[in-house]
Formats: C-alpha cells, sequence, structure tokens
C-alpha cells in the first residue's frame, strides 16, 4: 500500500512540472520578447518585407500582452494567411502583443509593486505546498498515518494552494485595469483570462481531506478505547 | 467521565489478578487497565457480559454513575 502511495505522489510529481513545462513552453516566446527582445522586434518588424511601420524607439517603449475580445465577430478587421488554403482567412484575435510607450505613473507603478509581490507570494505558496507535500510522504511512510500532524500538513497544503490562487487573480486583476486604462484597441474589448479555478478546487479539496482525516482519527480513538 | 468501572474493587473481592480476569474475559492487559483507568471511551456489552461473569457481578456492581464529574472531553 505504502509502494502505490509513493508511486502515486511521484506521479502527481511529475504531473506538476509537466504542467508548468508545457506552460513556460507555451509562453516562453512571450517571456522572451518581454525580457529581452522588444527592441529587436520592432527594428525587425521596421525592416520586415511587409512595410515597415513608424516604430519610436523610446525606452518606455514596452510590449503589454492583453486578452482580447472582438466586439463584433461579423465584422471583418483581420485576416490571416492560410498556407492550406492559399488565401487570407478572416481571422479574430484573442490575445494581443502591444508595444507602446506608455509612461510610467502611479497606477503602473502600483502594477509594478503588486507583481513582485503577487509572483513571490505564488512562489512561497507553491513551495511551501511542495514542502508539505513531502514531510507527508515521510510521516507516511512512518506509519504516522492518523497523526495530527498530517492532518494539519493537509489542510495547509490547501490554504497555500489558495493563496496561490488569489495571488494569481490579483495580479490579473491589477495588470487588466492598468491595461485598459492606457490600452485601448480598435474593434477589440480588453477581457481579464483569469487563472483556471484548478487550484482553488485542488486547495478546498486538501481541507476536506484534512477534514476527513480529523473525523477518522476521531473515530479511530473512540474505536482504540472501546473495550 | 461520569461513568466509574469499579473493576479494581470487585477484583480484591473475588481475590484475582487483573491478568487473570483478562484471560478470562479475552481482552488484553492493555485494555483492562484502559477499563480500570477510566480512559475507555465504551465499553461494549460482550465485554461487560464477560466480565460479569468472571467476577460472577451484576453490572450494577462494576459500573457507577457520579453526575457530579465533568466529561474530560466535553470540556
Amino acid at each position: 500500500m505504502k509502494t502505490r502511495f509513493n508511486i502515486l505522489c511521484a506521479l502527481l510529481a511529475v504531473a506538476m512540472i509537466f504542467g508548468i513545462a508545457i506552460d513556460f513552453a507555451t509562453n516562453r516566446k512571450a517571456f522572451s520578447v518581454s525580457f529581452n527582445q522588444g527592441r529587436e522586434s520592432a527594428a525587425a518588424f521596421d525592416s520586415s518585407a511587409e512595410g515597415p511601420m513608424k516604430v519610436l524607439d523610446s525606452k518606455d517603449m514596452e510590449w503589454y500582452y492583453v486578452n482580447i475580445v472582438a466586439k463584433d465577430y461579423h465584422i471583418q478587421t483581420d485576416s490571416l494567411y492560410n498556407h492550406k488554403t492559399g488565401r487570407y482567412e478572416h481571422a479574430v484575435l484573442a490575445e494581443a502583443a502591444v508595444r507602446t510607450d506608455v509612461k510610467s505613473d502611479a497606477e503602473q507603478k502600483a502594477y509594478t509593486l503588486a507583481g513582485p509581490i503577487c509572483a513571490i507570494t505564488y512562489i512561497a505558496s507553491i513551495g511551501y505546498f511542495w514542502l508539505m507535500l513531502i514531510f507527508c510522504i515521510i510521516g507516511v511512510n512512518r506509519n504516522e498515518f492518523f497523526s495530527e500532524g498530517l492532518e494539519s500538513r493537509f489542510a495547509r497544503m490547501g490554504i497555500c494552494l489558495i493563496i496561490a490562487y488569489v495571488a494569481q487573480w490579483t495580479l490579473e486583476i491589477f495588470g487588466y485595469f492598468w491595461t485598459r486604462s492606457h490600452i485601448s484597441l480598435e474593434n477589440y474589448d480588453i477581457v481579464i483570462d483569469g487563472p483556471n479555478c484548478y487550484f482553488l478546487c485542488f486547495g478546498i479539496g486538501m481541507i476536506i481531506v484534512s477534514e476527513l482525516f480529523k473525523m477518522a482519527r476521531a473515530y479511530k480513538e473512540e474505536n482504540e478505547m472501546t473495550i | 467521565m461520569p461513568i466509574i468501572v469499579n473493576v479494581d474493587v470487585m477484583l480484591a473481592k473475588r481475590k484475582m489478578s487483573s491478568g487473570e480476569l483478562a484471560d478470562k474475559v479475552g481482552i488484553t492487559a492493555a485494555n483492562l487497565s484502559i477499563l480500570k483507568t477510566g480512559k475507555a471511551k465504551a465499553v461494549r456489552f460482550s465485554t461487560l457480559a464477560a466480565l460479569c461473569k468472571a467476577l460472577d457481578c451484576q453490572p450494577g456492581d462494576i459500573l457507577e454513575y457520579q453526575p457530579g464529574e465533568e466529561d474530560e472531553d466535553e470540556q
């Protein structure tokens, strides 16, 4: 039974690492452009065969990633070339990277401050979750199935996931309001793309498991004390 | 726990040791000790019947209710 438990915990670790790797791989372009290649991308676009645009080269120019939804799907505002059909197809964008020279203001300062705080909170929560999970695995392998420590660790793991979820949402909300106040795209509305609620569900689930263990321990103690 | 288990009194009356009683009842010495020290949460009727049979007494001779004592768990 312990072997199966350990294998399942290892699978959980693999699944989480896989999820993070997929997330990073999907967004790696966004990360690299944001951090390193802003100006180079703009310069390359200026000299591209598709026609250069007059892009201001300013230190304040930065890439901003926005989630958008078309105001009217029937209005053909964008098109993309489809190699399969050999023609330009009507397209509606869902996400855009906008390079603009929005100047720093109080709102951006608040966002700039919120970003690292939320990121640190998120990373600390996930790190503490993993630490508690490792302690749980060690405890179970030491036959401490019904100890108070195990049930409190489950509860803390659940709280960590909920805190991580709240940190993600806080960052999204800050970014959304700041973006909306500084960027407005024709034919598109800027929308908030909140994190999926798996963390919240899993966090509440862990707290439920902790309560179950607490009840099981109480019944076990009562059963042990029944002569 | 307001229920007091007076096994010691009956053991003394019957001049029996705890180990003997535990063997006759079919419980471990540890469980009998839990019973004697008042830490037990519940007693099965089968165990109570075996105790009465081994000690040749009635349940009322072993069990006593003292309403003044508060249950530690309820606190």
